[in-house]
């Protein structure tokens, strides 16, 4: 006999970080839910994915034609910080280090995925670059086996550009121990030290 | 040290509870009773994990869908502990002290392990992959850090066979920075490491009856058999195998063809001495490594 919750467990597991028994437990949690909650929460899902859409500009996420940071005039439209994916943007955003604007990629380069640069946003990077007049592009990847392809790539399309190219520091965790540190970031930390003024 | 061993549904081990004495223990036997299962029990208790080449899938008794092991271990305070793990085809559960779960870490605080078998000798053999692993697993030891830069350079090594599969040499070239960095740090730990481990070995080899090697004569020595290709740096390498790597759709040069040599007198042990001998000198080599950085894992 088929198990009366198993669609929804099936369903379930399709989220990231999500196996087969957190998903049941998410099930039989959402069975206990009121009846109202459960209808409010399946609507909002459907809404959000029906209107969230990407930034004309940036391709952030946004529910209008353009994204908040995009449309707003207190931003720095001279430096442009590129990013893989729209959830790179939160996290630079709660830094409160940087008042530009940003340019999402969608992805990073990754033959093994079959991802070239042909199929992430390199080319509306450039007419982006082209048609504005930056002072700094901020190369803001993870530093994986991808990112370092990636940047790396765009350090040799960009430098045609009469731009400030710039990428993240490699930096040791704070409140951590040089001792721990492993060598390839420490090496990296120490080639780009700092002066202290 | 391991007092006593309680062990259910391995291999052909329904039910055993052995009690082991201080020193050493000699287990007798007839072929087919199970003393090497019994070796391998102790291990996999200790270690929570097959040796190598083994899969718990094929550890677990065939009547059986799940086996238990239990050790006391005398602590060094003369206290005693009983730790007990389950395990069943999927591999084993995390270890329990009293109801409470503990980590790895905890148990090999402990007891150490280490299993060698006469598949030692495998060390010395034509193949490079074992040399690889038993390189491997003495610089996890030795080093924290290793397990991420291998990690890291079987990633990197993956995207560039499969741009060199894709023929584009624009992405080839994006991949090849990162390639020869991981590498030469892999090479250059591997090489230090086995410098330690060596030097250790050396002290245990004037006890071994090895002809035609004077007492002064230089007696272990690395050597990478592809060392000739890294007096050249890498990129070099990498530019002239660039059409042959392109053809096979792999790439020919890095961290991952490493391999070593063991050398007695400029002899290289495989081709010159017996299987006796470079059987104890896999041994030494293993045995240098836990004596340099403790045990547990190997
Ligand atoms: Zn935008």
């Amino acid at each position: 006999m088929l198990n009366p919750i198993s669609p929804l467990v099936e369903q379930l597991v399709k989220l990231p970080g999500v196996g087969q028994k957190s998903a049941q437990r998410l099930a039989f949690f959402i069975l206990s839910m009121p009846v109202k909650d459960v209808e409010q929460f399946s609507t909002v899902i459907r809404d959000v994915r029906n209107r969230v859409t990407y930034c004309q500009q940036c391709f952030n996420l946004t529910l209008e034609p353009l994204c908040a940071i995009c449309s707003n005039p207190k931003r720095d439209a001279f430096r442009l910080c590129v990013v893989a994916d729209p959830k790179d943007i939160f996290s630079i955003e709660r830094t409160l280090e940087f008042d530009g604007i940003y340019h999402v990629l969608g992805g990073l380069i990754s033959p093994l995925d079959g991802v070239t640069p042909e199929s992430i946003r390199i080319s509306e990077l450039i007419y982006r670059l082209r048609s504005g007049d930056f002072k700094e592009v901020v190369l803001a990847v993870n530093p994986t086996i991808e990112g370092e392809a990636t940047v790396l790539y765009l350090a040799s399309i960009l430098k045609t550009f009469s731009v400030r190219l710039t990428k993240l520091a490699y930096g040791l965790p704070i409140g951590g121990d040089l001792e721990y540190a492993d060598e390839l970031t420490l090496q990296r930390a120490v080639a780009a030290r700092i002066t202290i003024e | 040290m391991l007092n006593r061993l309680w062990v259910r549904n391995f291999r052909n081990l329904s039910e055993q509870i052995i009690d082991f004495k201080p020193g050493v223990t000699v287990i007798v036997g007839d072929n087919n009773q199970g003393k090497t299962n019994l070796l391998e029990a102790v291990y996999c208790s200790a270690a929570g994990r097959p040796i190598q080449g083994e899969r718990f899938s094929d550890l677990v008794n065939y009547h059986a869908d799940s086996g238990v092991f239990a050790m006391e271990i005398g602590i060094t305070n003369g206290g005693r502990i009983r730790i007990y793990r389950d395990f069943d085809r999927a591999g084993v559960k995390r270890p329990v002290l009293d109801g409470k779960g503990l980590s790895q870490k905890d148990i090999s605080g402990h007891i150490d392990v280490v299993y060698w078998s006469a598949e030692i000798i495998r060390s010395f053999q034509e193949s490079a992959d074992y040399r690889r692993d038993l390189l491997d697993e003495i610089c996890k030891k030795s080093n924290l850090a290793y397990e991420k830069l291998i990690r890291s350079y079987a990633r990197v090594l993956s995207q560039r066979n499969a741009a060199l599969k894709s023929g584009s040499a624009v992405l080839v070239e994006l991949y090849t920075p990162t390639l020869i960095e991981l590498s030469l740090k892999i090479t250059d730990l591997r090489r230090s490491v086995l410098s330690e481990v060596f030097d250790t070995v050396n002290h245990y080899v004037p006890l071994l009856p090895l002809d035609g090697v004077g007492e002064l004569e230089p007696i272990l020595a690395i050597k990478r058999i592809d060392s000739n290709k890294y007096i050249k740096s890498m990129a070099d390498v990498l530019m002239e195998c660039s059409a042959k790597e392109y053809a096979l759709g792999y790439t020919t040069v890095g961290a991952h063809r490493d391999d070593f040599d063991v050398l007695v007198g400029n002899r290289s042990v495989i081709q010159f001495f017996s299987r006796g001998v470079c059987r104890v000198l896999a041994v030494l080599i293993n045995l240098s490594a836990l004596e340099l950085w403790g045990g547990g894992e190997l």
